[in-house]
């Protein structure tokens, strides 16, 4: 149904440690990241699913908001990684409509899936 | 994917299972959520125009769904001693009702669950918002600690 893709920049990470307050030196330094046993500095978690949630930024309803956003994350995002995010409905009920979510690398390996539900019964 | 809360201690004592922070009162500014957008790349104006969000029936701009993954930053528990490396698991956002700008919200927590396994640990931890004594999200993260 929709899609985005994005770049995992060094200056997107820093960004995201200033905003989100979350400076642990496995975002921001390749030293401390291999100390920790990874192969390059990562990307916060919540970053990627932050982003996958404006995917549905267009179809969210008047009157309506994301109700339910819940994701199980299964590798790492690596800076300099590409992410593409795909969602597509699964179902839809006079209430609202819950999408399936799920994020992807250039190695097609699978960052993180989850659930979206957008509704119009809670404001 | 990683995660890491500030001062996490490397395991936790299942003593703590059932515990409950103090609850913390925040109040997040349109400029908070705007520039919170800015990095996501969120341009929904539900979130950045209070013209908009009032046309919407909303009182002031919505909070970004994942926005209150910040909280978690900024609130102070007990069983956090030192860094450490945690692999999150999975995350949840349930809604009771949309948050919104410049509306006082209490937050605390809850470490739910300690599973064992091997040289591992599975805790499960909840995130309560409350507003006027009722809750309006719930949300949950499942975090391995190494």
């Amino acid at each position: 149904m929709a899609n985005i893709t994005f770049q995992c920049t060094e200056e997107l990470i820093e960004r995201y440690c200033d905003i989100s307050g979350d400076r642990n030196p496995v975002h921001l330094s390749e030293e401390k990241a291999a100390k920790a046993g990874l192969p390059a500095k990562i990307a916060h978690g919540m970053l990627s699913m932050a982003i996958g949630a404006t995917i549905l930024s267009p179809y969210i309803p008047q009157d309506g908001f994301i109700t339910d956003y819940r994701v199980k994350f299964f590798a790492p995002l690596f800076v300099n990684d590409t992410l593409m995010i795909e969602c597509s409905i699964v179902n839809e009920t006079c209430s609202g409509k819950q999408y399936r979510i799920v994020g992807i690398n250039e190695r097609e390996e699978r960052i993180f899936k989850g659930t979206i539900e957008l509704s119009t019964a809670l404001t | 994917m990683q995660l890491y809360l500030k001062g996490m201690k490397r395991m936790i004592d299942q003593r703590w299972v059932g515990k409950r922070t103090e609850r913390s009162f925040f109040t997040i500014s349109r400029e908070e959520i705007r520039a919170y957008c800015a990095v996501i790349g969120e341009k929904n104006p539900i979130y950045l125009h209070v013209e908009t969000a009032h046309l919407n029936g909303y009182e002031d701009v919505l909070i970004p769904p994942t926005y209150p993954s910040l909280f978690w930053q900024k609130v102070t528990i007990p069983w956090i001693e030192q860094d450490a490396l945690l692999l999150q698991r999975e995350q949840s956002f349930s809604y009771q009702k949309a948050l919104i700008a410049n509306k006082q919200y209490g937050c605390e927590i809850v470490l739910r669950k300690i599973r064992n396994h091997g040289a591992k640990q599975y805790v499960v931890h909840d995130l309560f918002v409350t507003n006027a004594e009722t809750t309006v999200l719930t949300s949950t993260i499942t975090f391995v600690v190494l």
